[in-house]
């Protein structure tokens, strides 16, 4: 069966793998480039080595400038790879995993299979199961190079490692893991290839921008000072005033406030001392963020989350496949 | 005799759309069956089902005593399927179908399929997409063969064929069936394709078995008789009508005899096995309506 899956796919297969190849060569190539300037532009020695840096832009250091010049040399790039990144899954479960089954079933091809010695599930077991390990072995691959090739801009952007938080770590995984069952399940509910690639992308798109919405909620967020928020923080809220009760204070009420210091103290009046003053006022002005340190339970879940429902998907295209068919 | 086939009760519902309602049937092993009926008539459903396809709404069906749908790994082997309009992998040279055949079955004889491939000059090295409809019906009636069935299932085989491909596949198949004793059942909505090979007979319409029967017997057992309309009241108790069509002058019946031959008054005649096979179809159904598709139905003249 191995084999007669290889033979009936190895044109998607070898188109795939062609993709990937290519998709692989520019990374490296590219995060070469990348890494070469990052050293030789002096921006590496201004972010340490471990963990993004902190205070790398506080202002009056010779880093900022360094850094700065750095990211804008490489964001427009890192922007549409991280997105071509993204469509990948989409492709995998359109293209790919929606037709694998929906295409037997069109050209009835599955009653041929089905007509050998092997049961039904058996067939489908080992189809899905192959295709499942080699999607989940090239998509670890490829995002344990993306990670490589996103270490020195990981570095350079403010929120550091969550600004690729899409394209690394373990959550492109789960990604893929689903987009495959879903194409999966919907090609064998729909024995067609059109409606089960147009559920495919629909759903997808749909649930990968749900869990992105619910996903700064995975942990309560921490409240801190806006002013001293470490780089590499992901923020997940505006910046907001409180007072010393803990209610909510307006831009208004503070504007207000501010004029009337600015009028009855107008020789003093300058930035830190408005600041200094609403501190004595109690007001003082926060953000709420996911700390750097999160970054890893953070994508935990996201993979968990998607590879539950990679694995609930499987389990009903089973026993759709057994029991409805 | 053993039964290659047994069904009891078999229902199966797609939804609303009922294909077979209790339908009960016995196939002794050994004998060629046609199995007939107008399309929709569940003939296919029937035969996906013994392949375990589908799992039955309700009843049972059991392939030479074991589930289809229980005991697949048992059943599969065993029976050859080849389904309606033949589907192949299209790109797949010939020779890789063989390859495919050889890895996905136990019982596999490549060799004799080569055999009967080169024998009817179909090139092995040809996608099955690029072969003639004919060449094409051979090869997977070759591959169906090479699983060394006990029995086989096909599903409408000569559909799209022309006639010289049709008597082409028909002689591999009686050929095949002559050296190897298998029970086949061919499932048809053209009588005459099959009337030649089948021995026996199974006719299948609104979900259930009309008759089923050795065709000899079906045969001897049936006879038309034409008479005076005034006549029919003179009919043996225990002779079923089976089918009637009345002019003023003239009463023509298609009748079963039940053993005890027909009153004197009628003018008897043999039957052939399309006017047997066309007067169960027009037949009224169980439910008081008459078989409802004319149009399907002359497809069988």
């Amino acid at each position: 069966m191995i084999w007669v899956t290889w033979a009936q796919h190895r044109r998607e297969a070898l188109v795939s793998g062609l993709v990937l190849t290519v998709a692989a060569a520019l990374l490296v190539i590219t995060g070469l480039i990348m890494l070469a300037d990052f050293k030789s532009s002096g921006a590496a020695s201004c972010a340490p080595a471990a963990g993004p840096a902190v205070g790398v832009f506080a202002s009056g250091t010779s880093c900022e400038p360094v850094v700065g010049a750095f990211f804008s040399r490489w964001n427009r790039l890192t922007q549409t790879a991280s997105l071509a990144l993204m469509t990948l899954p989409v492709l995998l479960g359109v293209f790919i995993a929606a037709p694998l089954l929906s295409r037997e079933f069109e050209q009835r091809t599955h009653l041929f299979a089905w007509s050998q010695s092997i049961t039904k599930l058996r067939w489908a077991l080992v189809k899905v199961g192959l295709f499942a390990a080699v999607v989940v072995v090239s998509a670890a691959a490829l995002t344990v190079l993306v990670s490589w090739w996103h270490a020195p801009l990981d570095r350079a952007f403010y929120s550091g490692t969550w600004a690729a938080f899409d394209i690394q770590g373990l959550a492109p995984v789960g990604y893929a893991a689903f987009a495959l069952s879903l194409g999966t399940l919907a090609g064998l509910v729909f024995r067609r290839t059109i409606p089960a690639m147009a559920l495919t992308l629909f759903l997808f798109v749909g649930v990968r921008i749900l869990i992105a919405l619910v996903r700064p909620h995975f942990m309560t967020a921490v409240t801190g000072s806006a002013l001293d928020v470490k780089q590499g923080s992901w923020l997940v809220s505006a910046n907001y005033y409180m007072d010393a009760q803990g209610h909510h204070v307006s831009f208004d009420q503070v504007n207000q406030m501010v004029s009337v210091y600015a009028s009855t103290s107008p020789s003093t009046f300058n930035g830190s001392t408005v600041m200094e003053y609403l501190h004595q006022q109690g007001i003082s002005l926060l953000t709420d963020y996911q700390p750097a340190d999160r970054f890893w339970t953070f994508q935990l879940i996201e993979a968990a989350l998607f590879f539950g429902l990679a694995i609930g998907l499987i389990a009903a295209s089973l026993w759709w496949l057994q029991r409805r068919a | 005799m053993s039964s290659a086939l047994e069904a009891t009760g078999l229902t199966k519902r797609y939804g609303a759309t009922r294909a077979l309602t209790g339908c009960s049937l016995r196939i002794p092993a050994g004998h060629v069956v046609a199995l007939v009926g107008p399309n929709g008539a569940g003939k296919t459903t029937l035969l996906h089902l013994a392949m375990g396809f589908l799992n039955p709404t309700a009843g049972d069906i059991k392939v030479f005593g074991w589930s289809p749908q229980a005991q697949p790994t048992i059943v599969l082997p065993r029976v050859g399927f080849l389904a309606q309009d033949r589907p192949l992998y299209r790109r797949f040279k010939v020779r890789d179908l063989l390859e495919f055949g050889r890895r996905l079955n136990p019982r596999w004889d490549g060799d004799l399929a080569k055999l009967r491939l080169e024998r009817l000059a179909i090139p092995l090295h040809r996608p099955v997409g690029k072969l003639s409809g004919g060449q094409e019906a051979q090869v997977a009636l070759a591959l169906t063969l090479a699983k060394k069935p006990d029995m086989l299932l096909l599903d409408e085989p000569l559909s799209n064929l022309d006639p010289l491909a049709r008597r082409e596949f028909m002689q591999v198949l009686m050929d095949a069936v002559a050296e190897e004793g298998l029970t086949v059942v061919l499932s048809s909505h053209i009588i005459a394709d099959l009337e030649r090979t089948c021995d026996y007979l199974v006719i299948l319409a609104q979900g259930q078995v009309q008759l089923a029967g050795q065709i000899e017997g079906l045969l001897d057992s049936h006879r038309t008789l034409v008479g005076g309309p005034s006549d029919r009241a003179l009919l043996e108790r225990d002779t079923a009508v089976i089918h009637s069509s009345h002019t003023p002058r003239q009463t023509t019946m298609l009748v079963k005899l039940n053993g005890r031959p027909s009153a004197g008054q009628w003018e008897e005649h043999h039957v052939g096995l399309e006017e047997l096979v066309l007067a169960y179809l027009s037949r009224p159904s169980a439910d008081g309506s008459a078989t409802p598709e004319p149009v399907k139905l002359a497809k069988l003249q």
